[in-house]
């Protein structure tokens, strides 16, 4: 059985207040119940969020002793030859003990899913010292606490958000993968028959009912060329946008890069509307990635899915505004035709040959 | 159709130019003259068309640097417009040429945005989804 492990933000910030393996996974956790926070009153938007939440490792496997206890106890690998004690005292939900040692103590509860589809989740949602015989004892506190009910110690509505987030952060990434094995798949195919697609790009699954909606139309093309003398194959990919969103902004950057991560090999012509095409040599190693993706059903996994390599070249630009250009990420254009945004960290990098020549034709000194 | 590379304009060629378009008054014939100065001096090379002179579709993939099946794709898109002549030949007027380029510088700055995109690209994705 797959279960999720969740841990509440209250108790990684109030509960788990020592002991930290990596003492940065809390203070980070502090920064990002803020930004949480934010989100629950309406302030931002998830965008603001994921930053922080890419900061630290999934909430489960967070550096606290009792968390990696919890984590290992409620993994559902091995339900039946695992001993769960409950807390008697606490009777409105099954509340579970849950230890680290003789000084942790926690607890944690098992929250079924509102789609039968979905998985359940483990919450640790409380933590605090053993202090046998005690009223300070984390127990014997948290009978106490729940003397009026448990419900304090459920996900809030901060976890409920985050979870959100969460989700979304997974279902993207979940949805680049799978757009990076088809467009792989669609090149193998035009390297075979010198055209393939469309292959229409759907938005990533909506956590409701509602349809996946259309974002793209991607098709290729293959000729020949001659470079410099030496015959070379081009491909071409059109890209139709049939949406205007940030989604379909990724799914062309995505599309680009399985092809060709290397955003200086690729040179842009708008075409009617707002279609656009793209054009790059191919390379065998490009012929390598496509055919074995077609064949394996899968990628590379070191390939990153729509992760673009930019700055591995370094050009010349006569764009006067570059340094402000470098800090609002603006693009300019360099001498070779070419449009980047500029990066520091360029003094190691080769310079563009298309660049050079540019340069050399300047009027002799 | 005149081509003029900068390499192969001396250096006191360039400052007698920039001394004769600063010899007219505010104009056109300034303005052209200036920008032939000044695109030299940037080491562009400039090509002097009239405008309603017609290129062929191989000088006008050359002058935008794209190869001749991209540019028949852009040709048959419809966003750069071009004439027939005779039963197969295609020909582009130099102020389509001109507009399209521009179209595409922009279309290039817009791209390269998207390229540089990254993690904050994602994130702002995240907003859409439902």
């Amino acid at each position: 059985m797959i279960r999720d492990r969740r841990v509440t933000l209250r108790c990684i910030c109030e509960d788990l207040h020592q002991d930290w393996v990596s003492p940065q996974d809390r203070s980070e956790a502090i920064k990002l119940r803020i930004a949480v926070s934010e989100l629950v009153e309406g302030r931002c938007k998830p965008s603001t969020v994921a930053p922080f939440l890419r900061k630290i490792p999934r909430l489960n496997t967070l550096g606290h002793p009792l968390i990696r206890a919890f984590d290992d106890q409620f993994s559902g690998n091995d339900d039946v030859a695992t001993l769960r004690e409950s807390i008697s005292s606490v009777a409105d939900r099954a509340w579970w003990k849950q230890k680290f040692s003789s000084r942790w103590r926690g607890a944690a509860t098992i929250v079924l899913p509102a789609d039968p589809k979905g998985i359940e989740t483990a919450w640790l949602g409380a933590a605090g010292y053993r202090r046998a015989g005690s009223p300070e004892d984390f127990y014997a506190w948290f009978s106490r606490e729940c003397a009026s009910g448990s419900d304090k110690f459920l996900p809030a509505e901060e976890d409920i958000s985050l979870l959100d987030v969460d989700l979304r952060i997974a279902r993207l990434d979940a949805w680049k993968a799978q757009l990076h094995l088809s467009v792989l798949v669609l090149l193998a195919n035009c390297l075979d028959e010198e055209a393939a697609g469309p292959l229409i790009v759907l938005s990533p699954k909506p956590n409701t009912a509602t349809e996946t909606e259309p974002l793209a139309e991607v098709s290729l093309t293959t000729t020949t060329v001659e470079e410099e003398g030496e015959v070379v194959r081009e491909l071409i990919v059109e890209i139709v946008p049939l949406k205007h969103t940030k989604l379909t902004e990724r799914a062309i950057a995505t599309t680009l890069a399985a092809i060709e991560p290397d955003t200086h090999s690729w040179t842009t012509a708008p075409l009617n509307a707002s279609a656009m095409s793209h054009s790059v040599l191919t390379t065998e190693e490009m012929y390598q990635r496509a055919f074995n993706a077609r064949e394996s059903g899968s990628s590379d996994p070191h390939e990153l899915p729509g992760v673009l390599r930019v700055g591995t070249i370094a050009h010349y630009t006569a764009a006067t505004s570059v340094t402000q250009a470098t800090i609002e990420g603006a693009a300019v254009e360099a001498m070779c035709g070419h449009w980047f945004v500029p990066m520091h960290d360029h003094d190691q990098l080769d310079i563009c040959g298309g660049c050079s020549d540019a340069r050399n034709r300047l009027p002799e000194e | 159709m005149t081509t003029v590379i900068p390499s192969t304009v001396p250096k006191n060629d360039l400052q007698k130019l920039e001394k004769l378009a600063t010899s007219f008054p505010d104009g056109a014939l300034r303005v052209a003259l200036d920008t032939i100065h000044n695109d030299l001096a940037r080491g562009e090379t400039v090509f002097v068309l009239a405008d309603d002179e017609a290129v062929t579709p191989s000088r006008a993939a050359q002058i935008l640097g794209l190869s001749r099946t991209h540019l028949y794709k852009v040709l048959d898109s419809g966003a750069l417009e071009w004439h027939p002549v005779g039963a197969r030949d295609r020909r582009i007027l130099v102020k389509d040429l001109l507009a399209y380029r521009e179209l595409m510088r922009g279309a290039r700055r817009r791209t390269a945005t998207v390229f540089a995109g990254g993690t904050a690209a994602d994130d702002e994705a995240l907003d859409e989804m439902i």
